[in-house]
């Protein structure tokens, strides 16, 4: 494991390399960018994707995880992150882990806003595989999850209201459970719409899921109507992501985990 | 400022990220700061608590060190039988050599929230290098005076919580699980293992500050009544009078605030104490001001 800063010096992302534990085997020249969630959720499932991570590298896989730009340990704020933002921090990490664990070709694998993210990046940029880990299909249902729960937190005897739902009315600083926000990173965030991708550059992709919702069997009859290459796992696990982002739980994840490094490392554990 | 990425300990498996300050605002034989994780969350902090007030704490001349120990965030676990305070003791005192040996910095604050503070604390009793310490919601020991502010703290509490219909659908949820079988997917699997607080006895700990305080050592405490534990300003004077008459110990109560500091507003008072705290007791350029004693915060109006 290889933690480092790596692009545009004045605005360094940070990014832990993990590279392969077995040597020349069939994964051998895999490369898998691990594309993080946001915000609350992104503290909850840091270990998760550490420990996905480490089971890809055991399996003979090249994996970088990152923090886009605004997040984690990279530079800059928050508030200043944007959709467009992450997705051309996403290609510098591509480019990032082709250079340093000499593969050709990267998969993504993101989970919920990240596997959004991934997702429109495989919509412009060639990938090998693209494996959604319960993704963020609509931005507007997300946001107003977000919203819910921030609602419920302001309730709170410690979290009086008049400063609590400033992010939602746009008074004061604003702030969405415990992050700031801003009106440009909320809207285009609510401009996420899945269902609406015509096709990814991907040799094959993955939807896997912990649990079946409205959203995913919508996006997988979507994907199934244009012909987009993609299998589709259920596996049962952490799937109530507004339950858990309320009570901020780590999230372990481990069907997930083990479906995941199945599906990119083609090896039944 | 520069941050950078170090790792140290065995096999150079523990992971922290150095914040240092522009040269020209950093004083002679400052302190740096080396916070803690608060309980399983990775060095970033809360809600990026860690790396905004490391930020915070740069742009006054000081630096930050924000680590995980081993075990969490990127950092290794250590194989060895030794307990998760006994690693956590380890896992600082090499990152304060790793401080000294290439920045020659020689003294330490530490800094923690809940279970971070609660590792901090028996480092600083042991280790001289800690000159000071910051308990974000560390320790705390209930009064008489706990006593009479908290029946109103609870119906305050449970009346707000009634009022919430997501709690009732929560609780119909509970109590009917198979009518909602298909929406709810519990995590039997990997549960965390809570971290079960031992506090020290009152006695004890007591006279582990009265050893930091009669080697001059700083300590600030800053206690939320979102905690469960803390609910009026006093109570840590109503425990420990002894210990109050000095400058040396300083106690911010944050009033309507949770845990965690969720709230911006929050964070930002939390880092301008800090900060101020920071500069008052460590700070060797410019005019220091002097604090004094208790002192209440008071956040949200109350």
């Amino acid at each position: 494991m290889n933690p480092f800063y790596f692009g545009n010096p004045e605005k360094p992302l940070f990014g832990v390399y993990h590279p392969p534990k077995i040597q020349q085997n069939l994964n051998g020249n895999k490369g898998v960018l691990l594309c993080y969630p946001q915000a609350r959720e992104y503290e909850m499932t840091h270990w998760a994707m550490r420990r996905l991570a480490d089971m890809l590298s055991k399996a003979g896989v090249h994996v970088l995880r990152f923090d886009y730009s605004g997040t984690g340990d990279s530079a800059g704020n928050y508030s200043s992150g944007s959709l467009t933002q992450w997705k051309a921090d996403i290609r510098i990490a591509m480019n990032e882990l082709k250079d340093t664990a000499w593969v050709k070709k990267v998969s993504l694998v993101g989970l919920r806003l990240g596997a959004t993210l991934a997702a429109l990046v495989a919509e412009e940029t060639e990938v090998e595989n693209l494996v959604l880990w319960d993704p963020v299909v609509n931005g507007k249902d997300y946001m107003k999850e977000l919203r819910n729960i921030q609602k419920d937190l302001s309730l709170s005897p410690y979290y009086l209201p008049k400063f609590a739902s400033n992010g939602l009315n746009g008074n004061g600083p604003g702030q969405l459970l415990g992050y700031p926000s801003s009106h440009e990173l909320d809207s285009s965030i609510e401009e996420i719409d899945l269902i609406k991708t015509f096709q990814f550059k991907a040799k094959k992709s993955f939807l896997v899921i912990s649990g079946e919702t409205i959203g995913y069997c919508r996006l997988r009859d979507h994907l199934a109507q244009k012909d987009i290459p993609f299998e589709c796992r259920l596996a049962p696990d952490t799937g109530n992501w507004d339950v858990a982002v309320e009570s901020l739980g780590i999230v372990f994840a481990e069907n997930i985990l083990k479906a995941i490094t199945e599906t990119v490392t083609g090896i039944k554990s | 400022m520069k941050e950078s990425v170090q790792t140290f300990g065995p096999q150079k498996g523990t992971v922290g990220i150095l914040s240092e300050p522009h040269p020209e605002t950093q004083g002679p034989n400052q302190p740096a700061i080396i916070l803690l994780n608060a309980g399983l969350v990775h060095r970033t902090g809360p809600f990026r608590m860690y790396v905004d007030l490391a930020r915070s704490l740069t742009t006054k001349g000081f630096t930050v060190f924000r680590i995980d120990l081993s075990g969490l965030g990127d950092s290794l676990v250590r194989k060895d039988n030794r307990s998760d305070e006994e690693r956590a003791i380890v896992d600082v005192q090499e990152a304060m050599d790793l401080l000294t040996e290439k920045k020659n910095i020689r003294e330490f604050v530490l800094l923690g929230l809940c279970e971070g503070a609660d590792r901090a604390h028996p480092l600083g009793v042991m280790d001289s290098r800690v000159k000071g310490i910051v308990y974000l919601d560390g320790y705390g020991y209930k009064t008489p005076g706990f006593y009479i502010y908290y029946p109103w703290d609870v119906v305050l509490h449970f009346t707000q919580r009634l009022m919430l219909l997501e709690k009732w659908k929560n609780l119909v949820r509970r109590c009917f699980p198979w009518f909602f079988q298909n929406k709810i997917q519990e995590n039997t699997e990997n549960p965390s293992a809570p971290y079960v607080r031992e506090t020290p006895e009152k006695k004890q700990f007591e006279s582990d500050l009265k050893s930091m305080l009669d080697r001059d050592a700083r300590l600030l405490f800053v206690y939320t009544d979102g905690n469960g534990y803390y609910n009026h300003k006093g109570q840590f004077r109503e425990a420990f009078k002894s210990l109050c008459s000095t400058n040396k110990l300083q106690v911010r109560f944050f009033k309507k605030t949770d845990h965690l500091f969720t709230n911006l507003i929050h964070r930002d008072e939390l880092f301008l104490s800090i900060g101020d705290w920071m500069q008052d007791h460590f700070q060797t350029t410019g005019n220091k001001t002097e604090g004094s004693g208790e002192k209440l915060v008071e956040v949200n109006g109350s």
